[in-house]
């Protein structure tokens, strides 16, 4: 009898599922093991570590899709504050004992592993933020309970700046934005916002302005080399130069501070229509496209090289699937927690492919952000298959049982 | 689960959000399609630009041969060792590649540590500079190493990525300090906006190139366009860690050319041998056509020394040393040319009749003029003189006669007739033009002062507003020995390919001829014959004697000019002589002529004397001299008009060795005369 139960429960599912969004997923997850091991080829022939990874990623990341779709999202939920301070402290654990690569703290070594904290964290941060909203929603409308919420999405933020981790921490303050507007914040607040935002857009101009004046002093050589750029900002300046490579493209160094935007463009720009064919692309193989970022955050560089643009078509169509399917689960969620969650974990995706690939197309500054289900790396592929059954759990558990 | 009120509100919300996703995925997809539709071809182009480099390909310097093609100057294999820091396959991030060429460095000089190695001069911002400005080409981190070391080498490293053994050919100078002041060195050039500009090419692709030597001075320098040649350059793919993967376009380089000098290095170096203990110079012309045989300076350095790259205490010493061994004295030194000049005042006084060879005057060793005496070097008085013994015996007194006598054009004219105060156009850097002191030079250097009859008397005698290099003395005796012609000194016979094809012949050139007759011309030499055989010039006889060569007929004209030096070190003030010779020989086909300058010698007779003895001796024992013409016994034949080399007539009736007037009492002369009373600062000469 139980199993029988067990049995209808399972064959409805299957029915309910939205099978859409596999067929997706399955086939952004070949693409991406195709692609991973074409930006790996150098390494004659033979299948790359990095393509044995990711595979084995995936497959796990198959198992926390299924449990995440399996599970209903509610008790998830309920439990988040559990998730959320065990995304805190591992936050701190990663500050005191994480491995520096590249001038930032953010990787750990959990059995041969290396883990991003930070990658689950913002998981955590959105089960929290969700039930927190689903249970308070008018808590919105007084100063108290956005201070509360802020309070809630600042304690990872900052922990993450300090590693320092900037691209992340930027999508974790967009992803509280976007929740606290789907939660139905007063217009006011955005009003303020916005104004702060363009006040902070200046602000950055400016400095970058300042910045570049100071550039082209000490290439001028009336600065010394050993000064370094100040900025209350606290920004760096390689920041600067990024933010410059997108703005002022000429004033960089192509072999130094624009290396990596000059060749993500060649790579993509020379692949065409039809693109140069798989692992035929002369400047990833070439290792123009610097190796050490190909199969990570440039991806969608080798990809759009070796595919073309018929490729890149087809690559968001598939996003395309994923996300507006989770906007169509968003506006059907059974309740405001669904709603919330199944927004969140769909912006988390679209914001990572938004930018990541606005990076490689050399529209936004170069930041460290991966592109979901394509880019190599464990914890995110992990984080994006677990969103990506949250907003299939909403979807599965809309009705009430 | 009911739908609460914010249903309703939130709809609108959702479809925003909805929206925002929509327009971002817009976005994407038209940026995409702007880059790979629209942009295709510019985006391609520029992976040609950075897959392919171009690299120069420094052509082998000519060679530097004397006149029989004996190199002088050539190229020899350096055995380098050099990091290829594209094969360090650290991609284009400098900062792992400096890392990883520290690790490797070290790790060579682990391994090269018992050989006493040179210190490896690579540090992190030499590889930096090396890899951005001239990646594909190799980053030296020992130069020209010796053999063994070089061999210790191949053995005890064994293969390392980066770094591997180069070839370089580097310039030589077998002969060393000989002619060093002719053939210059080489080194690197300056760093000058043509060469940024050559870093990239037509298309703006980066070009590399090793920078190749360019002369520095001496005829390293003037030639330095026919010795560079040009440079080949390869077009290679490679990809971003540099690894070749095909060559595109190979341009091989063309070889310099070689450049053939007058010079006889045997000639070069019996002066070399023969000049010592003195500083000066001398130079040897062929006077039949102005071939620069030979051009000494002393002190020499030895250009090996900038090869491949001077070191700075060497350079210190060098540029430091107080005897100046970098200035080619023969051609850049000005000095007073003493009784020298007097064969200038000879033809000047001929030719404006103001003296015949047979007027005569009593020497009594004072001249006066005004209050103003002037001294004859024999204290005592040479007596009765006329012209010939005058010149023999270098006779002050008599030629401050004829210099009051003269006044100032007729020797300025004379004087420029001989080029002198003129380049002479030799094909070597900073040249010194000399001075020959006019009424207008006068007037334009002392406003208040006026050429007087004073300057006349002392110029005739070679002190005062004179000022010659050795070469252009050379090129004055080179003119009496050959019968009038001046010819410009012709230093470059001819410019070959390296498989002896000419390129460039350089003919003789007569830059002016004396204005003298011939007779008188004829007058002049003989009385120069008569310096040698009887006067202050005996001393050159001697050692001829001595050498069983007197059938060797030299004709000269000592001097000793005097001038007061500064010690910079004491501060104190020295009177000093600087030892002259000007002389020819064979008499009666000449064939070389020799100006020499010893300074801080003795007296023209006594110091310069025994050097240009010793130089003839050696020059006519030399194998192919030794065979004298038979006609050298016969006294009265024309001078050489052989082979065109004269244009013109310079026959005229030539007597023999003219008896002189008067028995010299000694066979050295002493002529001392009187300091001028204003004179040129020359170099490093200052007078109070």
């Amino acid at each position: 009898m139980k199993t029988n139960k067990v049995h209808i429960f399972l064959r409805e599912l299957a029915v309910d599922f939205r099978w859409s969004q596999v067929f997706a997923l399955v086939c952004l997850m070949g693409l991406s093991v195709l692609f991973v091991f074409s930006a790996t080829y150098h390494s004659g022939g033979a299948i790359s570590d990095e393509v044995k990874k990711q595979c084995a990623w995936f497959g796990l990341g198959l198992m926390g899709y299924l449990l995440a779709a399996m599970l209903d999202y509610h008790w998830l939920c309920r439990k988040s504050w559990f998730f959320y301070v065990m995304g805190l402290a591992s936050l701190l654990l990663v500050l005191k004992f994480g491995q520096v690569v590249n001038n930032s703290k953010s990787w750990i070594a959990v059995a041969g592993y290396q883990v991003q904290p930070s990658e689950f964290a913002k998981l955590a941060l959105l089960l929290a933020l969700c039930q927190y909203f689903s249970k308070q929603a008018d808590s919105l409308h007084d100063w108290r309970g956005i201070a509360f919420a802020t309070a809630m999405a600042a304690a990872p933020v900052g922990l993450i700046l300090k590693q320092p981790d900037l691209g992340t921490a930027l999508v974790v303050i967009a992803l509280f934005f976007v929740l606290i507007f789907l939660a139905g914040a007063p217009l006011k607040f955005f009003a303020v916002l916005s104004v702060l935002g363009l006040l902070g857009i200046a602000v950055v101009g400016y400095e970058t302005n300042r910045f570049m004046a100071f550039r082209e002093a000490r290439l001028a050589g009336r600065t010394p080399a050993g000064i370094k750029f100040q900025s209350f900002l606290r920004l760096k300046e390689y920041q600067f130069n990024r933010i410059l490579g997108v703005v002022a493209p000429d004033k960089l160094d192509r072999l130094l501070e624009g290396w990596n935007r000059e060749q993500s463009l060649i790579a993509i720009g020379s692949g065409g229509l039809t693109g140069k064919g798989w692992t035929k692309g002369d400047v990833t193989h070439g290792g123009y496209l610097p190796r050490t970022v190909a199969p990570s955050d440039f991806i969608f560089a080798v990809f759009a090289e070796e595919a073309g643009f018929v490729g890149g078509c087809v690559l968001l169509i598939l996003y395309a699937i994923i996300l507006v399917g989770g906007i169509v689960i968003t506006q059907r969620a059974g309740d405001l927690l669904g709603r919330l969650l199944a927004a969140g974990a769909t912006f988390l995706i679209f914001f990572h492919i938004f930018v990541n690939m606005g990076m490689t197309l050399g529209i936004l500054p170069i930041v460290g952000v991966p592109l979901p289900l394509m880019s190599y790396g464990g914890s995110f592929v992990l984080v994006c298959m677990i969103a990506l059954g949250l907003v299939q759990s909403v979807w599965l558990h809309r009705k009430p049982y | 689960m009911i739908l609460d009120r914010t249903e309703s509100r939130s709809t609108w919300r959702t479809f925003f959000f909805g929206l925002m996703i929509v327009l971002g995925l817009a976005t994407l997809s038209m940026t995409l399609a702007y880059r790979q539709l629209f942009q295709v071809e510019k985006w391609t182009q520029m992976i040609a630009q950075s897959s392919s480099r171009v690299v120069k390909l420094p052509a082998p310097r000519g060679r530097i041969l004397d006149r029989n093609r004996v190199a002088l100057v050539e190229n020899r294999p350096s055995y380098n060792v050099a990091l290829y820091l594209d094969e360090f396959g650290a991609g284009p991030k400098p900062g792992k590649l400096v890392k990883l060429v520290r690790a490797s460095v070290r790790k060579l000089e682990e391994r090269m540590k018992t050989l006493n190695m040179p210190p490896v001069r690579v540090n992190d911002h030499v590889v930096r500079v090396h890899y951005d400005q001239r990646g594909p080409l190799p980053l030296t981190v020992w130069n020209d190493l010796s053999p063994t070391a070089f061999a210790a080498f191949v053995e005890r490293s064994p293969w390392m990525p980066g770094v591997d053994s180069q070839v370089e050919p580097v310039r030589v100078y077998p002969f060393g300090t000989l002619a060093c002041h002719i053939l210059g060195y080489v080194g690197k050039p300056e760093t000058s906006e043509d060469e940024e500009d050559e870093n990239f090419d037509s298309i703006g692709r980066r070009a590399f190139y090793q920078a190749s030597a360019v002369g520095k001075a001496g005829i390293e320098k003037t030639m330095d366009q026919e010795l560079q040649g040009t440079p080949g350059h390869r077009v290679i793919k490679l990809n971003a860690v540099g690894f070749k993967e095909a060559e595109l376009a190979h341009v091989a380089p063309t070889p310099g050319n070689d450049v053939v000098l007058s010079i006889d290095w045997e000639i070069q170096d019996i002066v070399k041998d023969a000049f010592t203990g003195f500083r000066g110079a001398c130079v040897v012309l062929d006077p039949r056509n102005g071939d620069v045989l030979a051009m000494v300076s002393v002190p020499a350095f030895d250009p090996n020394l900038f090869i491949p790259a001077i070191k700075k205490a060497d350079w210190r010493t060098l540029a430091r040393d107080e005897e100046k061994p970098m200035i080619n004295r023969a051609i850049q030194a000005i000095y007073e040319p003493g009784s020298t000049f007097k064969i200038v005042g000879t033809l000047a006084g001929l030719e404006s009749d103001q003296i015949t060879p047979s007027s005569n005057l009593e020497c009594g060793g004072i001249y006066y003029l005004g209050d103003h005496q002037f001294h004859c070097w024999e204290k005592g008085g040479h007596g009765d003189m006329d012209l010939r013994s005058a010149i023999t015996m270098s006779c002050n007194v008599y030629f401050y006669t004829l210099g009051k006598k003269l006044g100032g054009p007729p020797l300025w004219n004379m004087a420029a007739d001989f080029g002198l105060g003129q380049k002479t156009g030799i094909p070597l850097d900073h040249e010194s033009a000399g001075l020959v002191g006019t009424e207008t030079w006068k007037r334009a250097t002392y406003p208040r002062e006026r050429w007087n009859p004073g300057d006349s008397v002392n110029m005739v005698i070679g002190q005062g507003f004179i000022n010659v290099t050795p070469l252009q003395m050379a090129v004055a005796i080179a003119a009496v020995a050959n019968g009038g012609a001046v010819y410009k000194p012709r230093l470059v016979l001819r410019i070959e390919t390296p498989e002896k094809e000419p390129v460039m012949e350089f003919q003789p050139e007569i830059h002016n001829r004396i204005h003298a007759t011939p007779e008188h011309i004829q007058f002049l030499r003989e009385a120069l014959l008569n310096v040698i055989e009887n006067g202050t010039g005996a001393s050159v006889r001697k050692i001829l004697n001595g050498a069983g060569l007197e059938k060797v007929k030299v004709a000269g004209k000592t001097g000793s000019a005097q001038f007061k030096a500064h010690d910079p070190n004491t501060g104190e003030w020295s009177k000093q002589t600087r030892a002259w010779m000007i002389a020819f020989a064979p008499y009666d086909e000449p064939r070389y002529a020799i100006a020499l300058i010893a300074e801080g010698g003795e007296s023209g007779g006594r110091t310069a004397g025994p050097i240009i003895g010793a130089i003839f001796k050696k020059l006519f024992q030399m194998k192919e001299h030794k065979e004298l013409p038979k006609s050298m016994a016969v006294a009265a034949i024309p001078v050489s008009t052989k082979a065109g080399d004269v244009e013109g007539d310079a026959s005229g009736q030539l007597l023999g060795p003219a008896p002189s007037s008067s028995e010299p009492t000694a066979d050295e002369e002493d002529d001392e005369p009187e300091p001028p009373p204003a004179a040129l600062p020359a170099e490093k000469v200052n007078l109070p």
